[in-house]
């Protein structure tokens, strides 16, 4: 008996004329991991949606849904509930109560179970899952790791037999969306949970789905076992883009036979397969300007009176004209140094510099017309109209930038990740600024997007724009980055050429450095491998 | 026995209810002056060195509230004094003092609640209620926590554009109107995620349990009883006339009969118990502790 | 015919809750003795509360809808931590408009209740979750005529503000003198006509500035989400 059984399932939303999802049948046997890809708009959303009762969104329906053999029409209310769970997107919106106790007891409050059956499920989920000894703590006090693990816990508290996971890890950190698959990947062993997940970042959940299923459209294309999935990947170039950098380094380079999905399988396929008389690519080393755009002289701040200095001595120089990207950990300061060279924040000590004039001399918001602007972690803090023409026209532009011709009459919340971030990107760049200030802007991005961002972003720097970005993604940074600096403990690292920081460190780096490392110096991207392991091709 | 602050939610409000009700309508001096003391002694108890600008505060009050009477009111056959032509008189000022008392008190009574119930506990109680209106207040609690921080993430990545300045009082109100604006869009999208997660989780599919860590134990229930059975005594002393005070035109107060007494050693007593409580754990905690 | 019952019951609901405030004077000053009339009052508030939490525990009520009460009600929350000039009844006021009766009172209501959670519990908490209550539910009976005319609705807004005032006001008689006296009250209402002003200038002020922004974004949520 299959865990899920879907046949012939059709969706259409009100006022569409073609479906979201159209005849999609498939079946999922217990404890089996499938992994849901496909592009923006591609239906997995709707698909997983859909296959829980409380979450079917308005529409046309049509086709059959078994779980656990059961359909899912017949359940009773509480049954339901509990057979299916469902986490989304952003774990601080999914978490209800503000005590973590409360949090774990929400769902079996809901089906009214008897208050010792509830005590008994707290506890023993809480110890799964390690919380604990945060039972008692407020949920705001957790960390964003934390917090998502609480609300898995808080679904699986249900004993669901079936877990939907919609882009789980769209709004975390490289950190914690990998202690996210973990802890998923132990649920699939250990409790013989059926899981799907769908996401369009999946380093960390390729390695122990057992089966991908692909959509287009709307569309099943394929439903098949990890292996021949990613022999087909290597046909289906939107596909390939999202997948991790071994499995396009492999297709990159036309290998033969089985498909490595970590470092070590791609680092033995390139050792195996290639010779590495030639160690590096030509760099063509861009000299820096000599002017200044910023300059940072030991600069502290904190936020409150007797809190520590979140930024304690920071020197930084920026070049007009240049990348310059900042990693770091989160809580290292990252984003309170942008906040601060925006000026959003005041430091309590040292200079801040841009263009040479102190920030306190730009008086009357003079630094946001045509010198600075910042394009925020989370855009849609800017958004405060009814549609993106309104959007437009409350930043007075009048030229429509990137493509959003199409979409004018759409509401803000209605735009995907890519498309939000580039409506956000049009109000930044309407004030015309000579220098761009980027936090994470590749969070809960899919591949197409960043690949958009990055060329948006090259094409503004050679348009003279002085860009400084902050994110986790090494990928991006390699891409777009003429230099790079580490933040620790509020201070930063003497900054130096992105190919340096991401070839020589271990941990803040690209999965390809990882791979080629030790064998060629210096390839940061797929890209990069691909063509330095082709100049080696044995013969 | 637990201290106040651990015991079941409910007996503890049931009990506030009652006395400051209590203090609110029985205006007997003996019962007024009782109600301040104790109240007074219960707050010092619960929150220690720390109550003093709590009490500085209430004197203040207390003499406001005294002579608000004898300047308003002129009624009253003992003249004192008199001012600009009119007169001020004793059976007022008598009143007033009384009046004082008996709000002070409430005033004590209420601090001391707030002292012992946090937003959580008193959610508990709302739930026995309305679970259904609890659980729209706890969400609401979370949700202002949200808000805020979001309010101030919005405020720097407006501000980081330009589209906020605090440079005059126009630019700030226009900026923070753009900031409220972004932040209700906000927080009504995001509320639809939770609740699609509550929906997830079965809110709404049968009667929800009102679960809770807390446990009804005997002891909550021996004080709610006792404190129930207090003040209904004490309401019956007083329906049946004998904790009646009439101020004007002389002060009278009811002849002392045995129902009068009966009905002020059981206002006595409902007030003294949750100070009692609290003393005796205490001292039951520092002497297991010297034995260990 | 289901149409019919179900004006007939609002109709009734709308006599019943507007039966309450009379009810506290009369009830108080013909039945029990002066003194009384602080418990009186009190007990009829806590009553019009109880009936309308019981009702409402019985109703079918959405799971978005309930956050979305929940929302409004934060949103409340925090606009009355904004010194002298504050949105609180004017957003209890748009959440009863475009939400309807109920939700604006349970706004109002539970707005009431737990902002003095910070600015002080006590037996005025449950006249004050009946008075901004009302003002929720009023604004949900007229929504028909608000929601078109927004001059009249910020009409309304001073309105209520001064309504508001003047109940608050009853209270700080009742509680005081424990009867109820006109000169006294008279008195309390001349002390608090700053605040009375206060609450009237705020709700005109923030229903001009907020019915647009408010107003769009609950109606997108009432027709995309289908609160």
């Amino acid at each position: 008996m299959a865990a899920i059984d879907v046949r012939g399932l059709t969706f259409k939303y009100p006022l569409c004329e073609k479906a979201a999802i159209e005849d999609i049948s498939f079946t999922a046997a217990e404890g089996e991991t499938m992994l849901v890809c496909g592009e923006g708009g591609s239906g997995k959303s709707t698909l997983l949606r859909c296959l829980k009762r409380e979450l079917i969104p308005n529409g046309e329906l049509s086709g059959k849904v078994l779980i656990a053999g059961k359909d899912r029409d017949t359940l009773e209310p509480g049954e339901s509930a509990c057979l299916v769970g469902f986490v989304g997107q952003d774990c601080e919106q999914q978490m209800v109560t503000d005590k973590v106790w409360h949090e774990l007891a929400f769902g079996p409050e809901s089906i009214g179970l008897d208050k010792n059956t509830i005590a008994v499920r707290v506890a023993e989920t809480a110890a799964y899952f390690g919380i604990y000894d945060k039972l008692s703590k407020p949920t705001a006090s957790l960390s964003g790791g934390e917090k998502q693990l609480l609300t898995l816990a808080s679904v699986m508290i249900m004993q669901p037999r079936v877990l939907l996971l919609d882009e789980p890890c769209s709004q975390l950190d490289p950190l914690a969306s990998r202690q996210l698959a973990e802890t998923v990947a132990r649920l699939c062993r250990e409790q013989a949970v059926t899981v799907m997940i769908a996401e369009h970042r999946f380093e960390h959940i390729l390695p122990f789905a057992d089966r991908v299923m692909r959509l287009e459209k709307g569309r099943l294309s394929f439903c098949e076992n990890r292996s021949e999935a990613l022999k087909r990947a290597a046909e289906d170039e939107a596909l390939l883009r999202a997948m991790p950098a071994p499995v396009r380094i492999f297709s990159g380079l036309s290998g033969e036979g089985e498909c490595p999905c970590d470092t070590a399988g791609a680092r033995r396929f390139v050792r195996e397969t290639f010779d590495n008389s030639v160690r590096s690519l030509e760099i063509d080393e861009k000299a820096l300007s000599a002017n200044k755009a910023l300059e940072l002289k030991n600069v502290t701040f904190r936020y409150e009176r007797e809190g520590k200095d979140i930024i304690d001595g920071l020197d930084l120089e920026v070049s007009e004209g240049e990348c310059l990207a900042l990693l770091g950990a989160n809580g290292s300061g990252k984003s309170t140094a942008l906040g601060l060279i925006s000026g959003a924040l005041k430091a309590q000590t040292g200079s801040i510099r841009i263009f040479g004039k102190k920030l306190k001399d730009y008086k009357n918001n003079s630094l946001y017309q045509g010198t600075l602007s910042m394009l925020p972690q989370d855009v849609t803090a800017l958004f405060t109209q009814n549609s993106v023409k309104e959007e437009l026209e409350a930043s007075h532009i009048t030229e429509i930038p990137f493509g959003l011709e199409k979409l004018l009459e759409r509401h803000p919340y209605d735009l995907s990740g890519g498309e939000r971030q580039l409506l956000a990107l049009a109000k930044v760049l309407a004030r015309e600024p000579k220098i761009l200030l980027l936090d994470e802007p590749t969070k809960s991005l899919d591949a197409a997007s960043t690949d958009r961002l990055c060329e948006i972003i090259r094409s503004l720097k050679q348009k003279g724009m002085t860009v400084l970005t902050v994110s986790h993604d090494t990928e991006f940074c390699a891409e777009v980055s003429d230099r790079c600096a580490v933040f620790f403990s509020g201070r930063l690292s003497e900054p130096a050429a992105t190919i340096k920081v991401l070839g020589e460190n271990r941990y803040f780096t690209t999965a390809s450095s990882l791979i080629t490392r030790d064998r060629y110096d210096g390839a940061l991207t797929v890209e990069d491998t691909v063509r330095i392991c082709n100049m080696n091709r044995r013969l | 026995m637990r201290r106040i602050r651990d015991m079941h939610p409910l007996s503890v409000t049931v009990f506030f209810v009652c006395v400051t009700m209590l203090a609110m309508s029985v205006s007997h001096p003996a019962v007024t002056a009782a109600s301040l003391v104790l109240s007074m002694l219960l707050f010092t108890v619960l929150k220690g060195a720390k109550s003093i600008r709590t009490h500085i505060l209430i004197l203040i009050f207390f003499i406001i509230f005294t002579l608000i009477n004898p300047v308003i009111s002129h009624k009253g056959s003992t003249v004192l004094f008199m001012v600009n032509d009119t007169p001020v008189t004793l059976e007022s000022l008598l009143y007033g003092l009384n009046a004082a008392a008996g709000l002070c008190s409430v005033f004590y009574w209420v601090f001391s609640f707030s002292a012992v119930m946090d937003s959580e506990r008193m959610l508990c109680v709302f739930g026995l209620i309305s679970p259904r209106a609890a659980l729209v207040a706890s969400c609401s609690i979370r949700y202002l926590t949200l808000i805020k921080a979001q309010y101030r993430r919005t405020k720097l990545s407006m501000r980081a554009i330009g589209l906020y300045t605090d440079g005059n009082i126009i630019d700030l109100i226009r900026g923070n109107m753009r900031v409220f604006s972004s932040v209700i869009g906000w927080a009504l999208e995001n509320g639809i995620a939770t609740a699609d997660s509550m929906a997830a989780r079965g809110c709404g599919s049968t009667k929800r349990t009102a679960f809770s860590v807390k446990k009804f134990r005997l002891g909550d229930g021996i004080f709610m009883a006792a404190a129930l059975m207090l003040s209904a005594l004490c309401v019956a002393c007083s329906a049946l006339g004998s904790l009646k005070i009439t101020f004007y035109p002389k002060t009278v107060l009811a002849p002392a009969d045995a129902a009068g007494f009966i009905g002020i050693a059981s206002f006595i007593l409902l007030a003294v118990m949750p100070s009692a409580i609290e003393t005796g754990v205490k001292l039951k905690w520092r002497r297991s502790m010297s034995e260990v | 015919m289901a149409a019919t019952r179900l004006r007939f019951k609002e109709v009734l609901k709308y006599i019943a809750v507007l039966a309450f405030i009379p009810a506290i004077a009369a009830a108080g000053s013909l039945v029990f003795d002066e003194q009384r009339h602080i418990l009186v009052s009190l007990a009829v508030a806590a009553a019009a509360l109880g009936v309308f939490f019981l009702g409402y525990e019985k109703k079918q009520v959405g799971t978005r809808r309930l956050v979305v009460t929940a929302i409004m009600t934060s949103l409340c929350l925090f606009g009355r931590f904004i010194p002298v000039i504050k949105p609180v009844a004017a957003l209890v006021i748009l959440t009863g408009v475009y939400l309807g009766c109920e939700t604006g009172f349970l706004t109002g209501a539970l707005t009431a209740l737990i902002s003095n959670f910070w600015f002080g519990q006590g037996p005025w908490t449950a006249f004050m979750m009946l008075a901004l209550g009302l003002v929720g539910f009023f604004s949900g009976a007229l929504s028909k005529v608000l929601i078109k005319n927004r001059p009249l609705l910020i009409v309304f807004g001073a309105v209520c503000g001064a309504a508001y005032s003047m109940i608050m006001d009853v209270w700080t008689v009742l509680w005081y003198a424990k009867g109820f006296s006109p000169k006294l009250y008279l008195a309390a209402v001349g002390t608090s006509i700053p605040y009375l002003l206060s609450y009237c200038v705020s709700n005109v002020v923030f229903l001009v500035i907020l019915s647009k922004p408010v107003g769009d974004k609950l109606m997108r949520v009432k027709i995309k989400y289908g609160v």
